[in-house]
């Protein structure tokens, strides 16, 4: 499980929160990683998520949670830094090590990830899955787009209306 | 445990939006091909504004009647190349107080226009004193990472030079891959451009040189082009076919000439521009009974010499005859990915986009407002 891997001998000055996914797992994270949530700052602030209730987010499921918290988790030091400024070039490039392994998953869970930074209001998280789906669609023709996407194949209707559209706009194509 | 696997039509708009604005692609209509769900968010005005301001998008800035005047931001028109379907295109920008990119401590300033290339433009800004601003609007950050100033009293090279001097008449944003851009300064109208000033975006300076294009003019803003590191103008001595270029460094300085074949000749009108990798040079010759538009094409030759050779001279724009090119057709800019070159209809006021491989025109906006002065500042961003 994602669990954290947080109470490394430092007595546990790190405040815990508990979040409870869609499907009823409960996840145990530093207050720090679900902080990066501007969502769940707000009621974490407010002493939300501790002890025995846990923050219900009924909008995201375990496997999406889990991966969310392995986000949060590698990121919120250097969220706590304030990001850059005295971060070496070596945690950087950690990070974005990091990032691009991270995003190199399966279409639907990229899909669920940003949905879920969505709701969650995790910029970076959002921003990253953004730009992933934006690199695979990059170049592509539209019907490149469609199957890299994994869209349904357009009625005949839906193709007449493309084919229309693609000789009207012929030259922006090339 | 839910596995309900998520596709794509799970996004919202705004996630589609977030997705599609970090492309480099364009024209947007592209996109609109993909889906009739893509087609509806992408016509959506509200997201066009959005989009028409980053990559995804190209267009022109245009303004009414600027006699001479660079226009105000708070006038500034948008027009996409791709407008929503039987629909006028909605203004873009011209609703906002300011540019929607501009940070918000720049709210209360006055701001012109002065040039657009590249994606890029150059605004001068009127506070205190007056100072020029690059801009790239898809940088999306309330920063603006890409921007540089030019404070006249801090030119190099500006000793003599008292804050808001008048002597700078006009900036020019001259072509670049988002790297560098010139600005000249006219000190004396009549004897050309004396000084040069090169910007890198790479290097956040300004280097100055003085002009070694003895005694040429540079004409208005709009005229110049991007390529191979060096930065070509039309010269104010265009029906001369003259066309001055420099190096980014301001170190390399040619002239070379576009020579029409007897008893062809040069309008004097001509645009400069990139396309596919190649310089045009586009020359409307209104003189005669038959309006023609040249296009000559610079091209390379052994031993490094360089020649304009002509590429097509049309009269007809549409191969079944229906639109001919006429006296009222300015040409207002040069799409760098494909062979359209776009004109602008004073008369019926309709901005014509003619495909110079296929030898169609369709029009793209027509302009409400009765004016024959309108100006264009094209949006083209290049790809990153």
């Amino acid at each position: 499980m994602a669990a954290p891997e947080s109470g490394d001998g430092n007595n546990g000055a790190a405040r815990m929160v508990t979040l409870i996914s869609s499907d009823n797992t409960r996840f145990e994270v530093e207050a720090a990683a679900a902080s990066l949530s501007q969502t769940l700052q707000l009621t974490i602030l407010d002493g939300g998520g501790g002890g025995g209730d846990g923050i219900p987010l009924p909008n995201v499921d375990s496997a999406t949670l889990s991966k969310v918290l392995e986000y949060c988790i590698k990121h919120a030091p250097a969220a706590a830094n304030g990001g850059a400024p005295n971060a070496t070039a070596v945690d950087r490039a950690e990070l974005e090590r990091f990032d691009n392994e991270f995003v190199n998953i399966d279409q639907s869970v990229l899909y669920s990830l940003i949905m879920a930074a969505h709701n969650l209001e995790i910029e970076g998280l959002q921003s990253l899955v953004a730009k992933k789906v934006a690199d695979m669609i990059k170049g592509k023709s539209p019907m490149e787009i469609r199957r890299t996407l994994g869209f349904p194949d357009p009625t005949p209707e839906e193709q007449a209306e493309m084919n229309a559209h693609m000789l009207e706009y012929g030259w922006a194509y090339e | 445990m839910s596995k309900r696997k998520h596709a794509v039509n799970d996004l919202t708009d705004d996630l589609l939006i977030e997705i599609l604005w970090r492309l480099p692609e364009r024209p947007l209509c592209r996109f609109k091909c993909v889906s009739r769900s893509w087609r509806d968010l992408i016509s959506d005005p509200v997201h066009r504004r959005r989009l028409a301001l980053t990559d995804a998008a190209s267009g022109f800035f245009y303004h009414v009647d600027t006699n001479g005047i660079c226009p105000m931001v708070t006038h500034l028109g948008f027009t996409a190349l791709c407008p929503p379907d039987d629909k006028p295109p909605p203004p873009l920008v011209v609703d906002d107080p300011v540019f929607p990119f501009l940070p918000s401590s720049y709210a209360r300033t006055r701001m012109e226009l002065l040039d657009s290339c590249s994606g890029l433009l150059l605004l001068r800004c009127h506070r205190d004193f007056d100072f020029d601003q690059v801009v790239d609007p898809r940088s999306s950050n309330n920063e603006w990472p890409g921007f540089a100033t030019s404070d006249p009293t801090k030119l190099p090279g500006g000793e003599d030079t008292p804050p808001c001097s008048p002597g700078i008449r006009s900036g020019r944003l001259l072509a670049l891959p988002r790297v560098e851009l010139v600005r000249t300064d006219e000190y004396e109208i009549n004897s050309g451009i004396k000084v040069v000033h090169i910007y890198s975006s790479e290097t956040r300076e300004w280097v100055t040189r003085n002009s070694e294009w003895f005694g040429y003019k540079i004409v208005s803003s709009g005229r110049h082009a991007y390529l191979n590191g060096f930065l070509h103008f039309t010269t104010a001595d265009a029906e001369n076919g003259l066309v001055a270029s420099v190096d980014t460094k301001g170190q390399k300085w040619k002239v070379t000439r576009v020579c029409p074949e007897f008893p062809a000749k040069l309008g004097g009108n001509a645009v400069i521009g990139q396309s596919q990798r190649r310089l045009l040079f586009v020359d409307a010759d209104c003189s005669g009974y038959a309006p023609e538009l040249s296009i000559y094409a610079l091209e390379s030759h052994a031993g490094g010499t360089e020649r304009w050779i002509l590429k097509q001279r049309v009269k007809s724009l549409d191969q079944s005859g229906k639109m001919w090119f006429r006296k009222q057709h300015t040409v207002v800019g040069i799409h760098p990915d494909c062979g359209v070159i776009f004109l602008f209809d004073s008369r019926c006021r309709k901005l014509i986009a003619y495909d110079m491989d296929r030898t169609t025109a369709r029009i793209i906006s027509t302009f409400e407002e009765a004016s024959s002065k309108y100006h264009f500042f094209p949006y083209i961003p290049l790809h990153a």
